[in-house]
């Protein structure tokens, strides 16, 4: 018990310390240095309807057989990979 | 007569089984066939679910493009009635069921491109907390500090995995202007903090210790167990200084909580 909350009263008087003393200024530093890629999305807001009446007034099943259908969108544009996860990842 | 729950039952099943054997004899045909009148609700529901998909998974959407998406989205629909009357909470088992579908077997990051998406919006929408920073946790006591016990906020999400999911879904925003292509062979995979910070959803790349504390402490771990599990994923991990980034994230709640009991 001792042994182990060690590393919490060290660690945490270590992050009052570093960001009270004027070092915040370092781990902001560390924080910017870091690659964020700064997606930043303002939200939407709306309020959720059946905006395709005219679409769903349709009595027929109108859709494809799905497993005539293949992606294409941008993954044309992701290469490599094959069906493996790539090394590394965790 | 039918009982309404045998009603309901019954006419889901036209809508969303295409079985309407159970609600037909009650239906008056009136100029239309039962069937006919079925199909409009059954067209409704499924384009109304699967427009909620693609609002929710805009990136997926990008990906594979709106015949592909709606192929996805209707064997999804069909297995999945909303559990809940509320279309915002619809979809949550999306990335799981993208994961299982043949059709998508050959874009094998696409399931945690899903799960980034749906990380994004239970960030959106997740109620607002006051953030626990350097500042509150200087105002503890320090002989109280191993009774302390750190919780996320609940808009923070956690996402790894061995897939560039981060940089695919940077690429595939409409206001994106660079190159979008991504090889697979050279890329690694990420882990990835998201978090609401005011309106907006903020994702950022975790290290591997940031990532092994905080998912830790998302499953209610102690400041001991959370600390040690971050210094073993990754060597010569600066956990101070990381804890000072998180805190300057908002990333923890307040008020913390106490083992002992409230607040000093």
């Amino acid at each position: 018990m001792t042994q182990n909350k060690t590393i919490v009263t060290s660690t945490l008087a270590a992050v009052v310390a570093l960001g009270l003393a004027g070092n915040a200024g370092a781990a902001e530093k560390k924080a910017d240095g870091d690659k964020c890629y700064g997606i930043v999305k303002s939200g939407k807001n709306d309020c959720k309807t059946l905006s395709n009446a005219c679409a769903g007034h349709s009595m027929e099943d109108g859709q494809k057989d799905a497993f005539l259908v293949v992606p294409k969108g941008t993954c044309e544009r992701i290469v490599g990979g094959s069906l493996e996860a790539p090394q590394g990842g965790k | 007569m039918p009982s309404l729950a045998d009603t309901q039952r019954g006419f889901s099943a036209a809508v969303f089984a295409s079985d309407p054997g159970s609600i037909r004899p009650w239906i008056r045909a009136n100029g239309l066939s039962p069937e006919r009148r079925l199909g409009l609700y059954r067209n409704n529901t499924f384009l109304g679910l699967s427009e909620a998909l693609r609002d929710g998974f805009p990136v997926v959407h990008r990906l594979v493009g709106t015949e592909f998406f709606d192929a996805l989205a209707r064997s999804f629909v069909a297995e999945h009635p909303p559990r809940s009357g509320c279309l915002l909470d619809y979809g949550a088992e999306f990335p799981a069921s993208i994961a299982g579908s043949e059709l998508a077997a050959s874009l094998p990051y696409l399931p945690d491109v899903a799960r980034l998406e749906w990380a994004w919006h239970e960030a959106f929408h997740a109620a607002e907390a006051p953030a626990f920073g350097v500042a509150e946790l200087a105002a503890v006591p320090p002989e109280r500090h191993t009774q302390l016990s750190l919780r996320l906020r609940p808009s923070v999400r956690l996402l790894a995995s061995p897939w560039p999911v981060l940089r695919i879904f940077h690429v595939n925003q409409p206001e994106y202007s660079g190159d979008p292509s991504i090889d697979l062979d050279r890329e690694t995979g990420c882990r990835v903090l998201v978090l609401r910070e005011g309106a907006e959803v903020l994702l950022h790349p975790l290290s591997a210790g940031e990532f092994a504390c905080l998912e830790r402490l998302s499953r209610e771990g102690s400041l001991e167990t959370a600390f040690e599990a971050a210094i073993r994923a990754e060597p010569g991990f600066d956990l101070p200084a990381s804890l000072v980034r998180l805190m300057g994230l908002h990333v923890f709640n307040h008020p913390a909580r106490f083992a002992g009991g409230a607040l000093p």
